[in-house]
């Protein structure tokens, strides 16, 4: 097992380096040029020796005037936690550990990590919300239709979870602001952002100020999340749930199972005791992607409800061209999703005693 | 069996989560208060300088002595100054201060700071927060006053010095002097800063001293018509607050924002950008000028503009900017407009959209070469047509590279009509017949005459527009094919002169340069005239007219280089379109002025109507 683990493990390294590798050379191929339109608009409309002066400047400011293969050894060296140190001039100093370094976002001349922070907790709240959401409904669903299997609960469940799957969010998204937070119609919700106008200026909890009652932060925070979470997770159901259906199904088909009937064990002892703790087994496989599903975005909803985390930094850094902002999310995104994978088979293993890797 | 996962330890964990989860809310609700704290205790810290102030002058004696407002008396000359405007606001009939205004924009700036910031969104805060030497009068667009007395000009124009008010003070009550301008200056000049574009502009500045405590002399190394603009309109630093701060540490920071304007950042130096967070600008308390009418502006971040749109309806925010198609069914809805009033108006530096012809591509020459080919091409295009049926009329024909509100516009230029008849002639002339009767113009060699369209694809007016053209022009007999291309694609192709024809659009300004995109020398290497456009009576206009010390002078200059254009057509000029804004009733005193509409600074919410910060 830990030999396994131990090569599993080294085996993450030539593996991010083939996606930076990768996503570098895709950026440098790329009509427009790296950070183009930055550099352009930056330029904006000064003059053509003076938009050239521009170019020059930011370009030998972010090292794009370097060979691509320099340019790429660089970024390696800053992200890698041993190499060389990076004196103020760009000149190469002393072999050392330090903090790995993401570099700056060419289009908003930040350090990536600092964009990251800023668009982690909004990505972050909503799957924390959402994720959780989808799997106990998913779950719950999915034995019920299990134990109905063929009946109207069963065929109501699948259709129902289907459609829903069916709707895209850019549309239901729309049609849920258009409808439950306009006045023309119902008001009940705010139509986007996390914080209302002065909710920053009240207190934390509900409280009592001046003969009137005050929603406070933390309801206001809630009331702002109930679309954008509902938006993220309806279409997330049906796949759970079939899977979690198909599974107990097998289960119960199982000769274990008919052992414990055949013994006289109470229906449902043997599907939440027996038949249910089995059937999890198979949801491992998916739960893999719980980490990496967490950290990812989803355009469309922070688009439309103005809560721009990971999904709307990723594509504006791809369209954009922000290059030192693409290579840090795929990395990051790499390393985490590439990590939960190794998570995954070591949890199978302790989980299913029939699993083994040595 | 013995350790086995059940329905208890399901609630203990359940417990273990809310508890975790309500230590790390009560952790943010701790962090809220310390940075309210923080903002009180900078207040205290302002207040009590304030207080020793105040002593100070009560002990010399000179408090409550007339003297006091004389110190921002405008010097001899000049009548009008910014504040002499706002005051006059306070006086109208129903003005009350107070109230916010709550406005929606797509996507939050990504820094704050000042000289840094290359998007419009930095420097529209900026004009919150900054005052400048002098501003534009919105009525008859020359400069007045702003934290200055006045200003005494050279001759030939290359030295203009600045007199400061006495009255100025930084939002946290220092006052400002000669050496805050002069730093200001030497902080934008100083190569380690990255303000590459600012410095651009001020690249015909040679040096700045200080007279003395309250006047500045700016010296330039030669005439320049836009010198005056360029420093006149920077946004004046406070020395005491940005000279903490190593070059290094002041382009890394985000939001170090302080000045002496109407508004100011809560705290001047710990903005940072939060997604789904509104920016928020307060009041300068300590605002030496006349009290702006908003407790607080705010600026909440929605990207999707449907979503703009309801929160505006559902009043959520005071301002909505409408597209042409949206604003004609908005103006019809009974319920909507019982709400908000609309304002349609137009700015110079709204710019103007153009089809630029390319007379050489890939080093050969194109049929655009020759000046009546481009006419014809003109008189193809239904300019009359695109602003009626795709702006929905909310927009004009443009004859130039002017804004008709300028002096620079010269009036007595008629537009070229859409007249195939007259464009076929034209063709002819030079040479394009239709030789093989497929209804299309061919060249003297049988070519048919084909070019190809690109715009930028993100945009899907332009491409309304394009295919627009590409009807009329095939209805002249000329095969136009479209192509919408990336943005940075394109701008690539144009650099390289890789395009045949371009739609685009160019910004404009109360008195622009053509040098830039009409002049040859911009021909060459990786100039700005792209369209490979040679005039050499407009050279020596523009030339001529860039190193004009007097307006009217230079304004019959840039009319004729008007007028030039207007026969060549190296672009086709298509049209200005209108600005449309929608505004919440409760608003008063929203005009029209020759710089679109007048500063929300003039805008005030009667008392009774007051929505915000009761």
């Amino acid at each position: 097992m830990l030999t396994y683990l131990i090569r599993r493990i080294l085996l993450l390294i030539p593996t991010l380096l083939g996606i930076t590798i990768l996503v570098f050379g895709v950026m440098a191929a790329a009509p427009g040029g790296i950070g183009g339109p930055l550099l352009n608009e930056r330029g904006g409309q000064v003059g053509g020796a003076n938009q050239q002066r521009i170019r020059e400047y930011y370009e030998k400011r972010y090292g794009l005037n370097k060979p691509y293969a320099i340019q790429y050894l660089r970024w390696l060296n800053n992200i890698s936690p041993v190499g060389f140190r990076v004196n103020e001039d760009g000149s190469l100093g002393r072999i050392a550990v330090k903090w790995p370094d993401l570099g700056e976002s060419i289009t908003q001349r930040r350090p990536v990590s600092d964009l990251l922070k800023d668009a982690l907790p909004v990505t972050l709240i909503l799957n924390l919300v959402s994720i959780p959401l989808v799997y106990v409904i998913g779950i719950v669903s999915g034995i019920i239709a299990a134990r109905n299997r063929g009946n109207a609960a069963d065929v109501g469940i699948g259709t129902s979870q289907l459609a829903l799957w069916s709707i895209p969010t850019i549309w239901s998204g729309v049609l849920l602001i258009g409808f439950l937070a306009n006045r023309e119609y119902v008001n009940w919700f705010p139509t986007g952002g996390l914080t209302s106008v002065g909710s920053l200026d009240a207190s934390f909890l509900p409280s009592h100020v001046d003969g009137r009652w005050q929603a406070g932060f933390l309801v206001d925070r809630v009331w702002h999340l109930i679309l954008p979470v509902v938006c993220l997770s309806y279409g997330g159901f049906a796949f759970l749930s079939k899977l979690m259906r198909g599974s107990i199904l097998d289960n119960l088909g199982a000769d274990y199972v008919r052992t414990a009937r055949a013994k006289g064990l109470n229906e449902n002892v043997i599907l939440y005791r027996h038949v249910f703790r089995n059937s999890l087994l198979s949801l491992i496989t998916v739960a893999a992607a719980i980490l990496p599903s967490l950290l990812g975005g989803s355009i469309v909803v922070e688009t439309i409800f103005g809560l721009p985390g990971m999904g709307k930094l990723s594509v504006d850094a791809v369209s954009l061209r922000d290059r030192e902002l693409v290579l840090g999310l795929t990395f990051v995104g790499g390393l985490i999703g590439l990590t939960s994978m190794v998570l995954r088979d070591v949890l199978y293993a302790m989980a299913d005693p029939r699993v083994t890797y040595d | 069996m013995e350790n086995r996962f059940g329905v208890k330890d399901f609630f203990l964990f359940l417990f273990l989560g809310v508890l975790i989860v309500m230590v790390a809310m009560a952790m943010v609700q701790y962090d809220r208060q310390w940075t309210q704290l923080n903002v009180i205790k900078q207040e205290l810290s302002n207040q009590t300088r304030d207080l020793t102030n105040l002593r100070q002058a009560m002990a010399g004696n000179t408090f409550g002595q007339p003297t006091t407002r004389a110190v921002g008396d405008v010097m001899p000359g000049f009548t009008n100054t910014q504040q002499s405007r706002l005051a006059a606001v306070t006086e109208l009939p129903g003005y009350s201060a107070g109230d916010w205004m709550v406005q929606a924009t797509a996507t939050p700036p990504p820094r704050l700071t000042p000289l840094l910031d290359s998007d419009l969104f930095g420097s529209r805060i900026g004009e919150y927060i900054f005052d400048s030497l002098a501003t534009r009068d919105p009525e008859t667009l020359g400069f007045v006053p702003s934290v200055t007395r006045g200003w005494e000009e050279s001759a030939d124009g290359n030295t203009v010095t600045f007199f400061l008010r006495r009255d100025v003070v930084f939002s946290d009550g220092v006052p400002m002097t000669a050496d805050d301008v002069v730093f200001t200056f030497e902080l934008t000049a100083n190569p380690a800063i990255e303000a590459e574009r600012a410095r651009v502009y001020l690249q015909y500045v040679d040096k700045v001293t200080k007279v003395d405590q309250y006047t500045v002399r700016f010296t330039f190394k030669q005439y320049y018509f836009q010198n005056f603009e360029a420093v006149a309109s920077m946004g004046i630093l406070p020395k005491h607050f940005y000279e903490k701060y190593s070059p290094k540490d002041f382009n890394n920071s985000v939001g170090l924002v302080l000045g002496s304007g109407p508004y100011r950042l809560q705290t001047p130096t710990d903005w940072k950008p939060e997604p789904g967070k509104p920016l928020e600008l307060v009041r300068n308390e300590r605002y030496w000028g006349t009290r702006p009418p908003f407790d607080r502006i705010i600026w909440q971040m929605q990207p999707d503009p449907g979503a703009r749109l309801i929160a505006f309806k559902n009043g959520e925010t005071d301002r909505f900017g409408a597209q042409p198609e949206q604003y004609k069914d908005l103006i019809k809805d009974p319920n909507f407009m019982a709400r908000v009033a609309d304002y349609k108006f137009t700015a110079p530096d709204d710019g103007y959209f153009y089809v630029g012809w390319y007379q050489i591509v890939n080093g050969q020459k194109t049929p655009f070469a020759d000046k009546r080919v481009r006419q014809a091409m003109t008189m193809l295009i239904d300019r009359d047509g695109i602003v009626r049926d795709i702006l929905y009329g909310y927009g004009q024909v443009a004859t130039g590279p002017f804004h008709p509100l300028t002096k620079q516009f010269d009036d007595t230029i008629s537009a070229w009509p859409y007249d195939p008849a007259k464009a076929k002639a034209l063709l002819a002339d030079a040479g394009y017949v239709d030789r093989d009767s497929d209804g299309i113009v061919d060249g003297k060699d049988g070519k048919p005459l084909k070019y190809k369209l690109s715009y930028p694809s993100a945009s899907s007016l332009m491409e309304r527009i394009c295919l627009n053209i590409k009807d009329t022009m095939r209805r002249g007999g000329v095969l136009c094919e479209t192509e919408g291309v990336e943005w940075s694609v394109l701008l690539d192709r144009i650099r390289n002169k890789q395009v045949e024809a371009q739609l685009s659009g160019w910004g404009g300004s109360v008195e622009g340069d053509l040098y830039q995109i009409f002049h040859s020398s911009g021909i060459a290497g990786q100039g700005d005239n792209r369209v490979s456009y040679a005039s050499s009576e407009l050279d020596q206009v523009i030339e001529k007219a860039r190193t004009t010390v007097d307006e009217a002078e230079r304004n019959r200059l840039w009319k004729r280089s008007h007028q030039i254009l207007h026969e060549d057509q190296p672009y086709t000029f298509l049209f200005y379109d209108d600005n449309l804004l929608f505004v919440d009733k409760r608003f008063e005193n929203i005009n029209t002025t020759k710089l679109g509409l007048n500063a929300s600074r003039e805008w005030f919410v009667p008392a009774d109507k007051q929505k915000w910060g009761k």
